[in-house]
């Protein structure tokens, strides 16, 4: 389960604090024991091949999906970028910045204002903001699954491939914006596959398929 | 932000995505028409076949709506909605759409078919709604996959056509209390208590269900 932090066993600048989870599908363990940390400030790179449960401990973190066993606590707001965008096809960017700022507390206009701001940060065209999302490019759903998830100024950041279909100068802009992030004292953990990614950020922690059966 | 507030969000959004769909609109609103016409005919016979018309279309378009928003539906959860604000939302934006369908239709059907209750046939058309609209829903978390979820719906509402009123075995599905109901269009005798009494009950027993079920799919934090 996903818990608000709450140990006193973990530092003070802990904003992540992942203890022994895993994840079963039926009687095969997806996940077994991962342990991990995430320091304020920090950028962490999840890697591991396919199959090796990457999304699967995002999607845990972020608390859309439970674990079996273990625990995993986070210190203030999450912000979470799914792989595939998880957006309505018939709403406009707009409002997707609406429907979440709401749920997030603020009203349309600061919604609409906060968006705004964030997908020009990523080259996000105006015009674009009223056009149904299924009309966008696959690189302007990913710009906008970002904004939504950074729409809550959050503390610790979930990034699983999120620059899927960005051109190089956004995907360079991306890094440059993780750098930012951390200086501003979220934590960052990106999901990559890259391995010329493993620079960019300040620690790499491999997943590797768990492959015993459950008993 | 108030409950209410947030609940208008949440109907406003998902309407959005519903009007923009126009071709999915236009049938909502033919399918019970065309059940209607086929059997012309037959009396105030039709006008039933009109109803469970309305319950094909009405349950598809509460079922595709659960499910075109499945993905989206954990982020909002996690943006601050509640998984409960999240359903009721667009139960209330369904049934209020239904509320259009049951006048347009309930008028069509009284015009052209003269029935003795026109009465009855708003009620009966509104009953068919009130059931539909949570049956869909109730699929969609239950099952929450396109194709076994339309299976499902259509198994329900083709049993419930298949099967006359009178039988042992009718009373058993949802759609059972608004069919009697409008059975009694016609000026046929007989109490209305029990058709009225088991389109409530399963009303709320499937906005029960589609809740408890709904829950239970997004109890992860």
């Amino acid at each position: 389960m996903t818990e608000p932090m709450s140990s006193a066993a973990v530092a003070p600048d802990t904003m992540l604090a992942i203890r022994g989870v895993g994840k079963r599908v039926g009687r095969r363990w997806l996940l077994r024991d991962v342990n991990l940390d995430l320091q304020r400030g920090e950028s962490l790179a999840l890697v591991g091949e396919n199959g090796a449960g990457k999304s699967t401990l995002v999607r845990m973190i972020a608390g859309v999906d439970s674990s079996d066993e273990g625990s995993i606590e986070v210190a203030g707001r999450i912000g979470y970028c799914p792989q595939e965008p998880g957006l309505l096809d018939l709403l406009t960017p707009e409002e997707h910045l609406v429907f979440f700022g709401r749920g997030l507390g603020f009203d349309a206009s600061e919604s609409k204002e906060r968006g705004r701001a964030l997908l020009g940060e990523f080259g996000f065209r105006g015009p674009q903001l009223r056009v149904v999302s299924r009309h966008l490019s696959g690189g302007s759903r990913q710009k906008l699954n970002l904004a939504l998830a950074l729409l809550g100024d959050p503390d610790v950041l979930l990034l699983d491939e999120p620059y899927t279909g960005f051109d190089g100068g956004t995907y360079l802009c991306f890094w440059q914006h993780v750098e930012r992030w951390q200086e501003e004292g979220r934590a960052c953990l990106v999901v990559t596959h890259f391995l010329g990614e493993r620079e960019r950020v300040d620690r790499v922690h491999e997943l590797v398929p768990y492959l015993e059966e459950a008993a | 932000m108030t409950r209410a507030r947030r609940l208008l969000v949440i109907a406003e959004m998902q309407g959005h995505d519903l009007l923009r769909r126009r071709g999915a609109l236009a049938m909502l609103a033919a399918m019970p028409v065309a059940f209607y016409f086929a059997l012309l005919g037959k009396g105030v016979v039709a006008i039933s076949t009109g109803g469970v018309g309305m319950a094909f279309s009405v349950s598809g378009a509460a079922l595709f709506s659960m499910l075109a928003a499945r993905r989206i539906e954990p982020r909002l959860v996690l943006a601050g909605f509640r998984p409960l604000e999240l359903l009721l939302g667009r139960l209330l934006l369904l049934e209020g759409l239904g509320v259009g369908i049951v006048v347009v239709t309930s008028v069509i059907f009284s015009l052209i078919s003269r029935p003795t209750r026109p009465d009855l046939v708003f009620a009966g058309i509104a009953l068919t709604v009130w059931v539909a609209v949570p049956l869909g829903l109730a699929i969609a978390t239950i099952i929450a996959r396109e194709l076994e979820g339309v299976l499902a719906a259509i198994a329900v509402v083709g049993v419930q056509l298949s099967l006359p009123l009178d039988s042992a075995a009718a009373p058993f599905l949802p759609l059972y209390g608004p069919l009697r109901v409008l059975s009694r269009v016609g000026g046929a005798g007989g109490e209305l208590g029990g058709g009225l009494a088991a389109s409530l009950a399963y009303g709320v027993g499937l906005s029960t269900l589609a809740v408890v079920s709904w829950r239970l799919r997004l109890r992860t934090r």
